[in-house]
């Protein structure tokens, strides 16, 4: 249980936070430009993507287990779609990188839908188990569906994007910025989508699916556009992914992979978008600090995933905001509002 | 002219009959009270009313539509809420936020809306937030409004799993056990809470109750149920004498 | 034509009995406690690695395994009080339980591949009667017999164990109702237990009995074996450890089939697909207790 002291702590943060939103998100922007110009190699660089890939795969995963309460273990299989689906356009159908990663994120939202729909009556461990079939089938057909895949060789050389013959590679950063950029604005959507109805609709369900039934909420409907949206954000990154690496093959996406984002999401904190932010840089950096111990990062890892669940269980960053609920408001309310202040100061004056 | 009428409503389960050709109607601003022993189907009925459980016969009618095999979520757009036996507000919600899940189904902006914070997003969000704080206000729980339903006292909690119910437009709500677990005082607060909105607002109330003080103090009319089947219906006062009732509730020799 | 088939399905048999021996892990500790062990996977592939480890320093096999069992035991039991236990007493929600399990699994596999490399060992085969006997045309090899015999013994036992001894009643009393079980002086704390030792034993004794039977063990060879065993435990239905031998040979035997037609590649996909298409149209499996809401 929370005590009071901590609720206290806890609002004095936020206030600050929502006081210094504008400042705060200028400072973030700022870390994101410099890094790349601060870090050493291409090598960091790399770590840097893979980051916040992770970042996006945890939020990706947020809106099925952070916000409706759904386990799933087979993120990879979605992953794994737009990887796969982004490659083959980029390489034999010489594709540009735009509409190739937006087919990818395309094919796996139609396999969200296609694993969402015999799940909706799924709960808790069966739809676990069942999730991490998936990500298993999904390893198979990228293994046997050789004239697409290119099975066990997996596809060799896939291209760096470009647009208007300009190459966004790591020597000019431009990759980094695209993963950047990209990684936002899935961000944004995420938390336009948890400040709706649709968050509240997700909620209902994580916490009273029955309940929310008889409030004539459609929770089928959201469950669906849950697993689509989930998955279409892991497919997005996925074509990334297959960006980066250059070759995929059905290895890159085994279920190794659907923990590490299942892991970032939970010790940051589910439910969040601070949350996956943190776990993916803590859990990316970390084998990268600790190169020595490289042998023990998985044991660490689930040492981390149990004094986590057993300390924690709501994850580093993962907390109930303290503050009165607010209303989203458009720029212009917004703008209106302040200069009402700024008017009612000036006639204190 | 009957809200809601139900005629021969009955269910199985297996062997078991749970609810036994089981008539009874709701008039429009009626209090009325559904009583009986544990196990004699009440919340069954609820139910059955709200779409959890199809019946193996009978039909139930509100307003002129019949409501046997409707999914739960439309007959709640038709005007039908209820409460729970065990409370089941969203406790990681704050009390506004209940409110407006409440007012969800009128909440129509499609996806697109709510990503690119369209006019209609805004204009809707705001229409419902302060509508859910005016209706809180009405219902002097406006400065609870920013509180996690969670951390509510008990009894406020039951109260809240009303008004989420009444946000919902309802016109007929199904209030399962709203007493249960109050102190007296608290449920003497809830008998007036009950007359008052069915009295000043309008909303026509079917509950089950087992605190008799709050059937006797609140109910037009009340129906008892044993083993899933009526057997008796009255005003308050008749049932109080009822040999029939009195012998479900003590038990003894037929 | 004919007699290849038959030979997928005494394959399938056999496999399926593994299968179902594994999955009795999993219904186990469902069936008390209500949730899923994702650690049963490394904790059986610590039971085969640790069984040949003993036979590497001389000792007889079968004793090996009886250590082994004793020590996967004392690991399950160690895995209820450090990870589910606390969340237990804390009424966490199952989600927390699943990534708690799944952490320990990860310890457990990766200080396996500390401690023997994560390279494939040779295990032999140590219950080789070397005698084959032909049931027609089809030749069925001691080994098959002898693996038919233990896992199908063993099933007979656990549900003895279940069904008719005192230890038994306790673990039904208490998977029906923990609270009442304590009022009537059970002591439940040592009853999860016992059922976490029994659920490591399996793991152990299968363990070791696969790995003779594939003369391989590795430490990542819980991953899959966990997840299809998961399987076939769902199929069947958690908790019901009959399903679990249907389920089992269900699998196995399609799983036997695939291989020999489409590919072995196929194979580990199979009992994935049979799960998700049963769950569809039963969404507690086979004979699952379906799970009613109280409203």
């Amino acid at each position: 249980m929370k005590n009071k002291k901590q609720v206290n702590r806890l609002n004095k943060f936020e206030t600050f936070v929502s006081k210094n939103k504008v400042l705060l998100v200028l400072l973030g922007l700022a870390v994101l430009i410099i890094a790349p110009f601060v870090v050493p190699n291409d090598y960091f660089m790399r770590v840097l993507c893979v980051i916040l890939m992770y970042c996006t795969f945890g939020f990706g995963l947020n809106i099925l287990l952070g916000e409706m309460g759904l386990m799933s273990l087979g993120q990879a299989g979605f992953v794994g779609a737009g990887a796969f689906t982004t490659a083959v356009l980029l390489t034999t159908l010489k594709w540009n990188f735009i509409p190739a990663t937006l087919c990818g994120a395309l094919v796996a939202a139609i396999l969200g839908l296609i694993i969402g729909l015999p799940t909706l009556r799924l709960h808790g461990s069966y739809l676990a188990i069942v999730t991490i079939g998936f990500g298993e089938i999904m390893r198979t057909i990228f293994l046997n569906w050789t004239s697409v895949t290119g099975g066990p060789r997996g596809i060799k050389s896939i291209p760096r994007p470009s647009l208007f013959g300009l190459e966004f590679n790591y020597a000019n950063k431009g990759f980094y910025f695209l993963i950047v950029l990209t990684t936002i604005l899935v961000g944004l959507f995420c938390a336009a989508l948890h400040k709706s109805k649709y968050g509240r609709a997700f909620a209902t369900i994580k916490q009273d699916e029955l309940a929310a039934t008889l409030m004539g909420i459609e929770t089928t409907r959201y469950k669906v556009i849950g697993f689509m949206l989930s998955a279409a954000i892991s497919g997005l990154m996925g074509g990334y992914y297959a960006m980066m690496q250059r070759y995929i093959d059905s290895n890159s996406f085994i279920s190794d992979m659907s923990v590490m984002i299942v892991s970032c999401l939970v010790i940051g904190g589910a439910g969040t978008l601070r949350g996956p932010v943190l776990g993916a840089i803590l859990l990316v950096s970390f084998p990268e600090i600790f190169r020595d111990l490289q042998d023990y990062r998985f044991v660490f890892y689930g040492l981390i995933m149990i004094i986590m669940m057993v300390v924690r269980p709501a994850g580093l960053l993962g907390w109930d905001s303290t503050l009165p609920y607010q209303l989203p408001r458009s720029l212009s309310e917004r703008r209106m509002k302040s200069l009402k202040k700024v008017q009612e100061k000036g006639d204190t004056d | 002219m009957e809200m809601l009428n139900v005629k021969d409503l009955t269910i199985k389960f297996g062997g078991l009959v749970a609810v036994d050709h089981l008539n009874f109607n709701v008039k429009k601003g009626e209090i009325v009270s559904l009583i009986g022993p544990n196990g004699a189907g009440k919340t069954t009925v609820f139910n059955l009313l709200t779409g959890l459980y199809t019946p193996t016969e009978g039909s139930i009618v509100f307003e002129g539509k019949e409501l046997s095999g409707m999914r739960s979520q439309d007959i709640v757009k038709l005007g039908i809420a209820r409460t729970f036996q065990n409370i089941r507000v969203y406790t990681k919600l704050r009390v506004v936020e209940n409110i407006m899940v409440g007012s969800h189904i009128h909440t129509d902006y499609n996806m697109l809306d709510a990503i690119f914070r369209t006019k209609r997003f805004y204009q809707q969000e705001k229409e419902k937030y302060e509508a859910a704080m005016a209706f809180l206000e009405s219902m002097h729980f406006a400065e609870k409004a920013d509180m996690y339903a969670g951390s509510l006292p008990y009894a406020d909690m039951r109260r809240l799993e009303i008004l989420r119910a009444m946000a919902s437009n309802a016109k007929l709500l199904l209030l399962d056990e709203p007493a249960a677990g109050m102190n007296p005082q608290e449920s003497e607060e809830l008998v007036q809470f009950i007359s008052k909105i069915a009295r000043e607002d309008g909303y026509t109330i079917l509950l089950i109750e087992h605190d008799m003080n709050v059937v006797m103090n609140v109910a037009d009319r009340i129906y008892v149920l044993d083993y899933g089947k009526l057997i008796a219906d009255g005003l308050p006062a008749e049932i109080k004498t009822n040999p029939k009732v009195i012998r479900a509730y003590l038990g003894g020799n037929q | 034509m004919n007699s290849t088939f038959l030979l997928y399905i005494v394959d399938g048999v056999v496999l399926g009995l593994i299968y179902a021996l594994v999955a009795c892990g999993y219904s186990l500790i469902f069936s008390i406690l209500r949730i899923v062990n994702f650690a049963h996977g490394s904790i059986y592939a610590f039971g085969a690695l640790m069984t040949l480890f003993f036979i590497n320093q001389g000792i007889n096999p079968w004793l090996s395994v009886l250590i082994t069992l004793i020590l996967t035991g004392m690991l399950e039991m160690l895995m209820d009080k450090v990870c589910i236990e606390p969340l237990r007493k804390r009424n966490s929600p199952g989600v927390s339980t699943l990534i708690a399990t799944e952490g320990y699994s990860y310890v457990v596999m990766n200080m396996l591949i500390i401690l023997f490399g994560s390279g494939r060992n040779h295990f032999e085969t140590f219950y080789d009667l070397g005698f084959t006997i032909n049931i027609g045309s089809l030749p069925i090899s001691s080994t098959k017999l002898v693996l038919l015999a233990i896992s199908g013994g063993l099933m007979l036992l656990m549900t003895y164990i279940i069904n008719k001894t005192h230890v038994g009643l306790a673990i039904r009393a208490v998977q029906q109702n923990t609270t009442s079980a304590r009022l009537m002086g059970i002591k439940v704390n040592r009853i999860v237990l016992g059922t976490f030792f029994l659920a490591g034993a399996t793991a152990a004794v299968s363990g070791a009995l696969v790995a003779g039977y594939y003369q391989i063990c590795y430490p990542t060879m819980g991953m899959v074996m966990g997840n299809k065993t998961l399987a076939t435990a769902l199929l069947g239905g958690l908790g019901a450890m009959h399903g679990g031998l249907l389920g089992g040979i269900i699998i196995g035997v399609l799983e036997c089939i695939v291989a020999g037609t489409l590919g072995a590649t196929y194979r580990d996909a199979v009992s994935f697909v049979v799960l998700i298409v049963i769950l569809i149209f039963m969404p507690s499996g086979l004979f699952g207790k379906k799970d009613i809401t109280k409203v």
